[in-house]
């Protein structure tokens, strides 16, 4: 009867154990698989992330999930070298949730800022590209300095890179990219146009001048000179009777304050001297009275405010002469036209017959109106 | 019947402590080494997309091979099989991105060589274009040009000899733009002067 009993509760034991053993045996198998699952899908979402380039486009939230991604690997790691019965893999299961949950954020911030990204790119391009047509319309023909016209270049080619990075889908590096040539464009576009806008404050007196000029053309022959048209005209009984194309000084933007600043002047002046054969190394020139008293008196008026140093020199000897056709602006300050239009104009000319000399004679709003200041050149 | 039960129990504690096939740690170090080697060879760089695919694979094995682990019986043959794909594809790709490093950085000295001899092109076609009255080239404006260019392109050199060859081509072809336009400015201008 003992025996019996002994035998009883052993077998009960035993078949108690092997019940709990496969129960726990189950409860691991399960949970074992259900970290499985958390993980891949993690694992799932940070390749999603990646193709989404979430490392770039929100970097610190994927770095984090990565981070959180590993810490639960180790984790799995740590806990898989225990005992298989006392395994516990809940902080497993719930690190692997967050970081999924924060990988899906990243892609969802990645989205976002991808967008964001093309968005203020393009707006910047656009916003670029027509600063660059501008530039190139308006003031790349001005005589500007060797710096800005290098910022504007090197500003240019960076835009060009930004464009390809675009067409790639690389939005951020394209906006950074565009930044930086925004920045070289926009310094050479603001100089150019400050340049041209302070140079038009003179236009209400070119508009007088001109108004002058068209009256005085009804007792006699008048040559008016548009700088910014690069025309020279011969003007009528009010109206324009020849129209020749000219050059000028190098830096003809702006009135001739001094010898050697490669300016052409501008006012009113007259014939003083024709010049041909062996007078002139130019074919035929019309001497002007430059300096003018408006130009001395400015002149010394620089002098004394110290706009120019006291050593300068006025200069002199300006004239439309002949030797033009060179395609840019080459003179020291003369008016260069062609040597056949020398022979049109030479004529026309007499010593006192007046010469005005104005930066435009349209307004700048006007100017541009037409298609670009330089199709307007290369017409010509 | 003492027999009987300490049988019993022996086999049970075998069962439990023998039943686990060998982890693959040779394998997982071995696929992971090889990852490693494709990123440093630029496959990140040069081939981001296939290697954005190697990294999934490479996570997809390491599950793989946990989930054996916390198995009561484990088999690591898929597994293996999945972490020697990986490494296959990883040292491919490192053969992959050094071709793809070769093909741009040939792009790219390409380019360059482009771009120099357009420079080339346009300084013989600043010495046509026309000259100043004392005998000195009025072409500063396009001089400036020309030097940005250059510049761009001694940038670009120096960006292939730093094994930047994405962005060395990149610029040697924004540069070849730009040379371009000066050529067809220069080639413009002197028709200019010739129609005259």
């Amino acid at each position: 009867m003992k025996k019996f009993w002994i035998i009883g509760v052993v077998s009960f034991v035993f078949v108690l154990v092997i019940v709990i053993t496969g129960l726990k045996w189950h409860k691991q198998k399960v949970a074992g698989e259900n970290t499985a699952i958390a993980l891949r899908s993690a694992s799932e979402a940070i390749s999603n992330a990646r193709l989404r380039h979430a490392f770039v486009y929100a970097s610190s939230l994927f770095h984090e999930s990565e981070e959180m991604y590993q810490k639960a690997m180790q984790m799995w790691r740590k806990e898989n070298e225990r005992w298989y019965f006392v395994r516990d893999y809940d902080q497993v299961i719930s690190m692997a949730a967050n970081a999924e949950e924060k990988v899906n954020l990243a892609i969802k911030k990645a989205g976002e800022h991808r967008d964001r990204f093309q968005k203020d790119f393009e707006k910047l391009a656009e916003q670029l590209s027509s600063k660059i047509k501008d530039f190139e319309s308006y003031y790349s023909f001005l005589p500007l300095p060797e710096d800005i016209r290098n910022k504007f270049v090197k500003g240019r080619i960076l835009f060009t890179e930004s464009q390809r990075s675009g067409d790639k889908g690389e939005f951020s590096k394209a906006y950074n990219k565009a930044k930086d040539a925004s920045e070289l464009i926009s310094q050479a576009y603001d100089f150019g146009k400050k340049k041209l806008n302070n140079y038009f404050e003179s236009f209400k007196n070119w508009e007088k001048l001109n108004k002058e000029a068209l009256q005085l053309s009804h007792s006699r022959r008048i040559i008016m000179v548009d700088k910014i048209a690069r025309k020279c005209y011969v003007y009528k009984n009010g109206k324009i009777s020849h129209a020749f194309n000219s050059e000028l000084g190098r830096n003809w933007v702006g009135d001739k304050n001094k010898q050697g600043d490669k300016s052409t002047p501008e006012g009113k002046y007259y014939v003083t001297k024709k010049l041909k054969g062996s007078q002139t190394i130019y074919y035929k020139a019309l001497l002007i009275n430059y300096p003018n008293e408006e130009d001395k008196a400015r002149f010394n008026s620089n002098k004394a405010n110290g706009v120019i140093p006291k050593t300068a020199q006025i200069g002199g000897l300006i004239e439309i002469h002949g030797g033009g056709g060179k395609g840019t602006d080459w003179t020291d300050g003369c008016v260069a036209l062609t040597d056949k239009d020398m022979d049109k104009i030479y004529p026309l000319a007499d010593v006192g017959t007046p010469v005005f000399i104005v930066g435009s004679l349209v307004s700048w709003d006007q100017l541009k109106t037409r298609e670009t200041l330089k199709a307007a050149n290369d017409d010509e | 019947m003492k027999k009987s039960v300490f049988g019993l129990l022996t086999i049970a504690m075998v069962l439990v402590f023998s039943s686990c096939a060998k982890y693959p740690q040779v394998e997982v170090d071995a696929a992971k080494a090889a990852v490693e080697a494709a990123k440093a060879a630029g496959a990140d760089v040069y081939l981001p997309e296939a290697f954005t695919g190697l990294l999934g694979s490479l996570d997809a094995a390491t599950v793989m091979v946990e989930e054996q682990k916390s198995k009561f019986f484990s088999n690591y043959d898929e597994a293996k099989s999945k972490l020697s794909e990986v490494s296959a594809a990883a040292a491919q790709m490192v053969t992959d991105t050094e071709a793809r490093k070769a093909e741009l950085k040939e792009e790219a000295l390409a380019a360059i060589e482009s771009v120099k001899g357009l420079i080339a092109q346009n300084q013989e076609l600043v010495e046509k274009a026309p000259k100043g009255k004392e005998g000195k080239a009025a072409l500063e404006a396009i001089k400036a040009d020309l030097a940005a260019v250059e510049a761009a392109v001694a940038e670009a050199a120096s960006l292939v000899e730093g094994g930047n060859f994405i962005g060395a081509a990149d610029k040697a072809k924004a540069a070849n733009d730009k040379a371009v336009s000066i050529n067809e400015e220069l080639n413009a201008a002197i028709a200019k002067t010739k129609k005259r």
